[in-house]
């Protein structure tokens, strides 16, 4: 573990690692409302990602993907335009919120080493 | 860590069947009003077919599989005075209805916009992911 690499960091890349996963299926989701028998993918992580956090290694979280069990419309889809929006928007800000805690962890560093 | 551009495709792969859709439903419409003689086929119904692809095996996102034709009888119409109307008075209308052709094609419509506002944001989330440790 050095100055670039510590915790925080890996912590944070890891979180924006599976904020991807999420974001991805909730694409894929939003391709689908349309599609006959689809169900919505939901991606869970955070309990796991504290847990792995408390354990000492941040990376050992693993994302989970759960089918909805949200009620089908008469296609046998349950995919929720507005809700799949409505997440789509928190995990954008999300990641937004972790790359701006990454880039000032990196500034940091770099405002450290610009010292010598 | 991988970050990959899949977003952008899994948008895409949406707007592209959305838009088979809007495509084949502009075509019922144009021709809602095709009458045909009852001996004849009449115009069938162009309907898509989609599936989800299995986010396991590669890029998540939706295909189109088939675009096919709905085969249906069509609709007797009883219109005496038009040229192609049989011995007794019927032609064949197409048996669509255009209520149900406008629900889908807003259906169709605002599901373009949504997979066109996600690629937007897919690409403004990689561009925010392209900034770290600027």
């Amino acid at each position: 573990m050095s100055i670039v690499s510590d915790s925080t960091s890996i912590t944070l890349q890891t979180a924006l690692q599976l904020l991807d996963t999420r974001f991805t299926a909730l694409e894929h989701n939003i391709a689908n409302t349309s599609t006959p028998g689809f169900l919505a993918q939901r991606v869970e992580f955070e309990d796991e990602l504290s847990l792995a956090i408390a354990n000492g290694d941040p990376t050992s979280a693993r994302a989970e993907t759960v089918t909805s069990a949200d009620p089908v419309d008469g296609f046998g889809n349950n995919v929720d335009l507005g809700k799949e929006m409505v997440q789509l928007t928190e995990t954008a800000l999300r990641q937004q919120m972790l790359v701006r805690a990454l880039n000032d962890r990196y500034s940091r560093i770099r405002t450290a080493s610009e010292d010598f | 860590m991988t970050i990959t551009f899949d977003g952008i495709s899994i948008a895409g792969s949406g707007m592209q069947a959305y838009q088979t859709w809007l495509d084949a439903i502009a075509d019922n419409i144009a021709n809602i009003n095709t009458i045909t003689a009852t001996d004849e086929v009449p115009f069938q119904e162009r309907v898509v077919e989609v599936q989800a692809r299995n986010p396991e095996v590669g890029v998540a996102g939706v295909d189109v599989v088939d675009t096919a034709v709905a085969e249906t009888d069509g609709r007797l119409v009883y219109d005496p005075s038009h040229p192609l109307a049989n011995d007794d008075g019927f032609v064949v209308a197409p048996s669509m209805n255009l209520e149900e052709l406008m629900t889908d094609i807003i259906i169709a419509q605002r599901s373009f916009q949504a997979n066109s506002n996600v690629l937007n944001r897919a690409r403004e989330s990689y561009e925010r992911a392209l900034e770290i440790g600027k």
